[in-house]
């Protein structure tokens, strides 16, 4: 009967030297048995994958790994390419099974041509399974940390894009407001508004908030700053467009409007600043 | 039910001809704005002569109409405003001093003329 250490040392060899058969078995078996068929990744690539990690899981059974550290790595590579190519993660990661599949049936056939124990079966195991995890996890993490990191960015984009000031003539302009307004965005309407203002040389500033339906007494707060602050510069500012429920909801929250000037719509908004809309 | 609201130009012409129950009030207050919104209007004209009281609620509400209608660019006048309704509007503390109201219809379209002149 062999003991542990021994067929650890045979099965990791065993690993190892037929690496590369291992890796193309694991593709196959990923492919027929989940008709996984690759679009934005290549079979290469993914025999490349496979074949590290068989390597790995190797090197630890000859007790030459780098342990938890060295699956950790393989995920976290993996997980980031996966999601860089915008492979779908669960698709991704039923490459697992099909591995544990044949490592075991590997790991099998050792015990039986070396006749080994029962106990020392379970020793593999807890040094085989333990890796498998640290590699499901790390590649879980590094995927949706990417995944959050270009959300954060696509949403920072958007930020970006929503202050469109539409200069109409040479001293005023017109910020049309759409969607909701939250208080980081109204920061940054703040900031944005008035960076324009300044650069345009305006002297007219018609906030147009059709496309907002509510507020809140934050976002009103900053309305009424950037007037001010707008005002200070020597920039006239006018509201218009407000809508039936953000009216509403702007007298039940007890807010006054007084100090700012309201017109209903973008016509009478021109109409105060001297131009004209006429249909003809 | 809901209250008859008339455009005339930039205006609208309200006639209240029932006394309001709260549903119907609040219907007022949402179809008032409503039309301010399709219709671009500069001035409402609220005629309450055959309104011959009101509760506490429904001055409420017609107080915000008011402030609502100013929100979104249109001046609201408030006319024939009978004795028993000037009494709780005072009582409620409805800032009236702020709002232009008028004998009769025509004096209150006058009124308005003055209000967005000016």
């Amino acid at each position: 009967m062999a003991e542990t250490e021994v067929l650890k040392q045979l099965i990791g060899k065993r690993l190892l030297d037929n690496q590369q058969t291992l890796a193309e078995e694991i593709h196959q078996g990923f492919q027929d048995k989940h008709a996984i068929r690759y679009t934005r990744i290549s079979a290469d690539a993914v025999i490349q994958h496979a074949g590290t990690l068989i390597e790995k899981v190797g090197m630890e059974l000859i007790g030459e790994g780098s342990s938890t550290r060295g699956m950790r790595e393989w995920g976290r590579a993996f997980g980031t390419e996966a999601a860089s190519l915008q492979l779908s993660a669960d698709k991704a990661m039923l490459v697992v099974p099909v591995l544990r599949r044949v490592l075991y049936s590997r790991i099998r056939s050792v015990f039986q041509e070396e006749q080994g124990e029962f106990e020392a079966y379970f020793d593999i195991a807890d040094t085989v399974n333990p890796m498998i995890d640290q590699a499901i996890y790390a590649f879980t993490q590094a995927y949706f940390e990417s995944q959050e990191s270009r959300f954060q960015d696509a949403q920072d984009e958007i930020l970006e894009l929503s202050v469109p000031v539409v200069p109409v003539t040479s001293d005023v302009a017109i910020l049309p407001i759409i969607g909701s307004v939250d208080s980081d965005r109204s920061q940054q309407l703040m900031s944005q508004a008035l960076e324009k203002s300044r650069e345009l040389k305006l002297r007219t500033l018609i906030l147009d908030l059709s496309g907002v339906h509510t507020i809140d007494t934050y976002v009103a707060q900053n309305l009424f700053q950037l007037n001010d602050a707008l005002r200070i510069s020597g920039v006239q500012v006018i509201l218009c467009g407000l809508r039936p429920e953000l009216v509403q909801t702007i007298v039940h929250l007890g807010i006054s409007f007084d100090q700012l000037t309201v017109v209903n719509n973008l016509p009478q908004a021109l109409a105060k600043t001297g131009l004209t809309v006429s249909d003809s | 039910m809901r209250i008859p609201i008339l455009k005339l130009h930039d205006y609208l012409l309200i006639s209240v001809q029932v006394d309001l129950d709260d549903q119907t009030a609040l219907q007022f207050q949402e179809d008032v704005l409503e039309k301010i919104h399709e219709e671009g209007s500069r001035g409402v004209v609220i005629d309450l002569t055959s309104v011959e009281m009101i509760d506490s609620f429904i001055a409420k509400v017609l107080g915000d109409v008011v402030d609502m209608s100013n929100l979104m660019g249109a001046r609201v006048v408030l006319t024939g405003i009978q004795p028993a309704v000037a009494i709780t509007l005072i009582d409620m503390g409805i800032a009236l001093d702020e709002v232009p109201t008028a004998l009769d219809l025509e004096q209150g379209l006058e009124r308005l003329q003055l209000e967005l002149e000016g």
